[in-house]
């Protein structure tokens, strides 16, 4: 853990800068965990719900944080969590089945008014729908966030084998989508 | 106002030039390999996907205009009615937890004894307050005439038990 985030959850512990920390902690990761979600949710709105959700678990939850992973890791495996979580409900909501997100969340690809790529990145995005859940994000987070296969593993609780193997899938069925489109 | 410059270009050209910025502990170590294996991976991604690694990588998405302005307050603002919430849960449970159990029942027996004692306080009060209540609304006379009654019953009760003691014992003596 680097020596930010270690004062920073010192800080957080002690009731008089407890505020303090945590505003720090949200202006410092907003940004980060808010592109993860967003890519999973797509919709702006969702992602808002989510990453005010999740910043809620995360300061109920930071007292018990022992620090045997990196803060940011801690982070995003809340974020991934509660995304799928909330993906999830909303297709049994809408009775897709849950392997089955891509016309949904295709749909909310199109009617996003803040999707400002052009024709070529809206293929992409589509592209990357079409695949199940647990590849896309992990085609996501290593083609767009670049992150190592270790931080994943850590992340998804997935092994780095595995998660090699899924984006080499996930990269060959985008690219056969983009060939037939 | 020349003698001021020479003295300052002679500080920068000085001996004492140090570089006032670092590195991590091993960054030049490892930029090579980094590099490398970025390379490595840009090839592979070329090879087994020509149209996906021709497309830029940019993030086509925008959000609202200062959204991750407002974003710390908003959430701020969640987290305070979470910890009105909270409070109240976690005061439960803390109760409820093995080391408070001790406590947490003699306070209840204790509690539970002292509310039990009033109560009962309360009603003998209760009773002997009506009690006196009833007597201010009954007509002295009345009480007069009840007490006389009474003690002429207790008398005539008594006359009986002395004959029945007299009859009782006259007639031991003639058996």
């Amino acid at each position: 853990m680097s020596t930010d985030d270690q004062e920073l959850l010192e800080q957080f512990k002690n009731p008089e800068t407890r505020n303090y920390a945590f505003n720090l902690l949200v202006r410092e990761y907003q940004k980060r965990l808010y592109w993860h979600i967003r890519k999973i949710l797509i919709d702006h709105d969702d992602t808002d719900d989510v990453l005010q959700n999740v910043f809620i678990k995360v300061w109920k939850n930071l007292d018990s944080f022992k620090g045997d992973s990196l803060l940011y890791t801690w982070l995003y495996r809340i974020a991934t969590n509660e995304s799928i979580t909330f993906l999830n409900q909303k297709k049994k909501r809408a009775s897709v089945p849950l392997d089955e997100a891509s016309v949904f969340l295709a749909a909310n690809l199109e009617s996003d008014h803040y999707f400002k790529g052009d024709e070529i990145q809206a293929k992409l995005q589509k592209a990357i729908l079409t695949l199940p859940d647990k590849q896309r994000l992990v085609f996501n987070m290593k083609y767009f966030d670049e992150l190592k296969y270790e931080a994943m593993s850590e992340i998804l609780g997935t092994s780095v084998g595995a998660l090699k193997s899924s984006y080499h899938i996930a990269v060959k069925k985008i690219e056969e989508y983009l060939k037939s489109n | 106002m020349n003698n001021s410059t020479n003295i300052h270009d002679d500080e920068l050209n000085g001996q004492n030039k140090k570089n006032p910025f670092e590195t991590g502990n091993a960054y030049f170590k490892n930029f090579s390999s980094k590099i490398q294996n970025r390379i490595d991976e840009y090839e592979e991604l070329s090879s087994i996907a020509p149209l996906l690694s021709a497309i830029p990588k940019y993030n086509p998405f925008e959000t609202p205009k200062a959204y991750f302005d407002e974003l710390p307050t908003s959430i701020q603002e969640q987290v305070i009615k979470v910890k009105n919430t909270v409070t109240i849960k976690e005061w439960l449970i803390q109760i409820f937890q093995p080391r408070f159990l001790a406590p947490v029942l003699t306070v209840l027996i204790v509690a539970f004894t002292g509310i039990n004692y009033l109560n009962k306080t309360t009603t003998i009060i209760n009773d002997e307050y009506s009690i006196y209540e009833e007597l201010e609304h009954i007509d002295e006379s009345t009480l007069i005439e009840e007490v006389v009654a009474l003690k002429t019953t207790e008398t005539t009760d008594e006359n009986e038990q002395v004959v029945d003691y007299l009859l009782e014992n006259e007639l031991e003596d003639i058996n």
